[in-house]
């Protein structure tokens, strides 16, 4: 048996070196790494080059758009936990938008923290990039209606990272990282009763942690969130009014 | 991990190297072909430096700077490949108002020889980067989606192979799972397929039906994760015939690329340049050829 198989091993070695040895071939020497930082000073541009002039007219365009003022705030608006003016600007705007749009009363409307992409706005004109620039996202409008045992989820779940920005007329406590003390528009929360809200279309589906709404339709508004805060403040300003968001006490960490 | 060295500094401390310490070599030195790898990911739609607004990235980027460089470059350096590994889109109001358009023209007019698909280019869901590709003059490559039942079948490429200088080069592309990432609705019914089994198919595809010299694999894996997640590291553990990974998603600045031994005891190398194009990557490969079964200048560069 072993007499047998050994030409057959031996020729395939022959049939190796053959093979390998008369092919022509490009061998792997060398492999060096740089990187290069794009900087003003590394990288000299003529206003003039090819490149600059295709992106011109987009600029132009974009950069009518995005310095167009739609409005003034007040004082700064700030983002934090639990309860932000930042925020409160952001969920009061939506609600006002949505029943607007609708002309539908919600109990309230929410923000996930994340979504909100700034830190702050500063006091005096803002313009349309200011809010781009605060929800990038095409995330859409949506309403839910749910069930009061979803929504005391939904509370817990703010809760448990320390409170999102929610519309004025609800208020509560974060104590042990739970919901306590709910009130909704003057009445104090029924897990009994139904309720109805306004949220992103990313919060509807599961995002930010809250995967229980994912059971639930919701109806979309068919317009961006971003854009309904575009509308809301255009609206104030042709109104003659500033936008206005302060911290009220609408939710208080107890934990803190 | 022989042949191969990483010095990062430039090439000329390699070359100094080689011909101070081994003269006689150096003169004897056989024919060499060399080929310039640039690369980006996650660009994500920053076609104007960053804002000067006391951000951290302040002043940094361009599109116009690095469409500068990549010219200085190509001034050169006679075989030069440019690469993208995925999100070109999302992250400036330039994609919220043109879609990607300028994007991809702009990727076009700096020659970008091919790209993959990142989870955020769906953002346009797929009709909208459908819309996008007659502006492409450089193919989209995938192996581990199925488009075949969607509007983009027929419209990428598993792999594409370049000739530069005599070496044949082949580039293939591997994306991230969808599910969970990307809202359902914009990917529709692409198919997520698993990429070690689909890159390992095209590679040797690639090394033994289209005799490519040298195999690179444009990854929107990620660079490393701490779960069961499939990242650029694993990737390479079980890869074979894929010489560099040149990865994305994760906006990773490497300090220098890693080197994984593949399922061959093979080194891969993997390279990531951070996102938003804040950076150029830069990898020189030189190849010996020759009519002999291993490489001569190679032994020469060992360094560690």
């Amino acid at each position: 048996m072993k007499k047998a198989v050994r030409p057959l091993k031996s020729l395939y070695f022959i049939w190796v070196l053959l093979l390998s040895g008369c092919a022509s071939v490009y061998h792997l020497a060398d492999e060096q790494v740089q990187t290069y930082r794009i900087t003003e000073k590394t990288v000299d541009v003529a206003d003039h080059s090819p490149i600059e002039e295709m992106i011109a007219p987009y600029r132009r365009q974009l950069t009518e758009e995005m310095d167009q003022v739609i409005g003034f705030v007040a004082s700064d608006l700030e983002k934090g936990n639990p309860e932000s003016s930042l925020g409160n600007f952001v969920t009061d705007a939506v609600l006002a938008e949505a029943q607007k749009i609708t002309d539908l009363n919600y109990d309230f409307s929410i923000c996930n923290i994340g979504g909100i992409r700034i830190s702050s706005i500063a006091a005096g004109p803002i313009n349309k990039g200011k809010i781009y620039e605060l929800m990038p996202f095409d995330n859409y409008l949506v309403t839910m209606k749910v069930p009061g045992e979803v929504i005391g989820k939904l509370f817990d779940s703010m809760a448990q990272v320390g409170g999102w920005p929610i519309s004025h007329g609800v208020t509560f406590q974060i104590k042990d990282q739970r919901a306590q003390n709910i009130m909704i528009n003057g009445q104090p929360f029924d897990p009994q009763q139904t309720y109805s809200f306004v949220l992103s279309d990313y919060l509807a589906e599961g995002g930010g942690d809250l995967t229980f709404l994912k059971d639930y339709p919701y109806q979309n508004l068919g317009v961006y969130y971003r854009d309904a805060l575009i509308e809301y403040v255009t609206l104030k300003n042709k109104n003659s009014e500033k936008i206005e968001a302060e911290i009220e006490g609408r939710v208080i960490n107890l934990d803190l | 991990m022989h042949r191969r060295q990483f010095l990062r500094q430039t090439a000329t401390t390699a070359s100094l190297l080689s011909a101070g310490m081994f003269p006689m070599q150096a003169i004897a030195r056989p024919k060499t072909t060399s080929l310039t790898i640039l690369h980006t990911n996650d660009v994500h739609s920053r076609i104007d430096p960053f804002p000067m607004d006391g951000s951290r990235n302040e002043g940094l980027g361009g599109v116009a700077r690095r469409s500068k460089l990549i010219q200085q470059i190509r001034a050169q350096e006679p075989n030069v490949l440019l690469l993208d590994s995925g999100d070109i889109f999302q992250g400036t109001p330039y994609f919220n108002f043109f879609a990607g358009e300028l994007e991809i023209k702009l990727m076009s007019e700096m020659g970008y020889d091919a790209t993959t698909i990142g989870n955020h280019d769906f953002d346009a869901g797929i009709d909208g980067l459908l819309k996008q590709l007659p502006h492409a003059t450089f193919p989209f490559v995938t192996c581990n989606y199925d488009f075949d039942h969607t509007v983009l079948r027929e419209q990428t490429k598993p792999y594409q192979v370049f000739e530069k200088g005599g070496v044949k080069i082949g580039v293939l592309g591997v994306g991230i799972a969808l599910k969970g990432l990307v809202p359902e609705k914009l990917y529709a019914d692409t198919r997520y397929l698993d990429p070690v089994t689909q890159a390992n198919q095209v590679a040797d595809k690639l090394r033994y039906e289209e005799k490519c010299d040298y195999i690179i694999c444009l990854s929107h894996l990620g660079y490393k994760y701490q779960n069961e997640q499939i990242d650029d590291i694993k990737f390479a553990r079980s890869s074979r015939n894929i010489d560099l990974i040149l990865g994305g998603h994760t906006h990773t600045f490497m300090p220098q690329p890693d080197i994984i031994p593949n399922t061959e005891n093979k080194p891969v190398m993997i390279n990531q340049v951070g996102w938003a194009g804040i950076l150029l990557g830069r990898v020189d490969v030189s190849f010996e050829k020759n009519r002999k079964n291993r490489c001569v200048t190679c032994q020469n560069l060992i360094v560690r």
